[in-house]
């Protein structure tokens, strides 16, 4: 892992189809409250989403995101975070999936995300290696 | 504005983090930079869509509070990104963030974002915030 997945990757654990994340006080948007970023909420969700898709392509097709759509339902403190992406949909080109984020002691949503992202084929350079763009 | 640069977001931990800079502010509009660097991009050495999307959320919180004309809890209602186009690798993007509308109690932002050239757009994104109080003087 390298680049954002990695600053991110750090805080993001995996267990069956469920992702956590365990926020750090850099990810608040709002240090009154303190309430996690908007953003920082959103990119758990889209790497969480991609994650999931990623399982269910076939061996060297990447996602890459097209539109997010965020509806925010509460604000997210400092706690663990947690999503299990659904899947809704993987088409040739395009592929759906919706992702919720709880606080893991509270069952109101915190955000809910709506996904859409071209399936990429893997790309061939120099006629030999397969490059995988993520 | 000169006083509009009191609104400079610095106190953003997530902001500073990803290195969010204030290029201007003033009259419900506001732009902002984030440079490239390897921890914000993806494998193919584009800025991340996560950062894009961070970058979108504050830039629409600084020109609602360039719109009211004063520092303001703001909370994102939503927030809808389309990514238009892969980014250039290895470059910045700056977001252009409109508020057009608000009243007291809710504010509605465009925002457009580009790398290299302005007329030509990598994200758009449309969203609607919602303001909560007046935060300090």
């Amino acid at each position: 892992m390298t680049g954002f997945a990695q600053l991110l990757g750090s805080m993001i654990s995996e267990s069956g189809d469920a992702f956590v994340l365990t926020p750090v006080e850099y990810m608040i948007g709002n240090p009154l409250l303190p309430a996690l970023h908007g953003g920082a909420v959103a990119s758990f969700l889209e790497v969480a989403a991609k994650r999931a898709l990623a399982r269910k392509l076939p061996p060297g097709h990447f996602p890459k995101l097209i539109s997010v759509n965020l509806q925010f339902l509460a604000s997210a403190r400092l706690d663990a975070l947690v999503t299990t992406p659904k899947v809704r949909r993987v088409g040739r080109r395009i592929a759906v999936v919706h992702a919720e984020a709880f606080r893991r002691e509270d069952p109101a949503a915190v955000c809910f995300a709506q996904l859409e992202f071209a399936v990429h084929e893997p790309i061939r350079v120099g006629g030999n290696a397969d490059r995988h763009i993520l | 504005m000169a006083g509009d640069w009191s609104l400079q977001p610095g106190d953003i931990p997530w902001g500073n983090r990803l290195g969010l800079e204030l290029v201007s502010i003033g009259d419900g509009l506001s732009s902002l930079r984030v440079g490239w660097r390897e921890e914000l991009a993806d494998e193919d050495e584009t800025l991340a869509t996560g950062v894009l999307t961070s970058l979108i959320d504050q830039a629409c919180g600084v020109a609602v509070m360039s719109r009211l004309g004063r520092r303001l809890a703001i909370s994102t209602l939503n927030l809808k990104v389309d990514h238009v186009r892969s980014p250039e690798a290895r470059c910045s993007a700056t977001a252009w963030a409109h508020c057009y509308d608000a009243t007291e109690r809710r504010a509605f932002v465009r925002t457009e974002v580009w790398d290299t050239d302005p007329s030509h757009l990598i994200a758009t994104a449309q969203g609607v915030f919602s303001i909560n109080r007046a935060v300090g003087p």
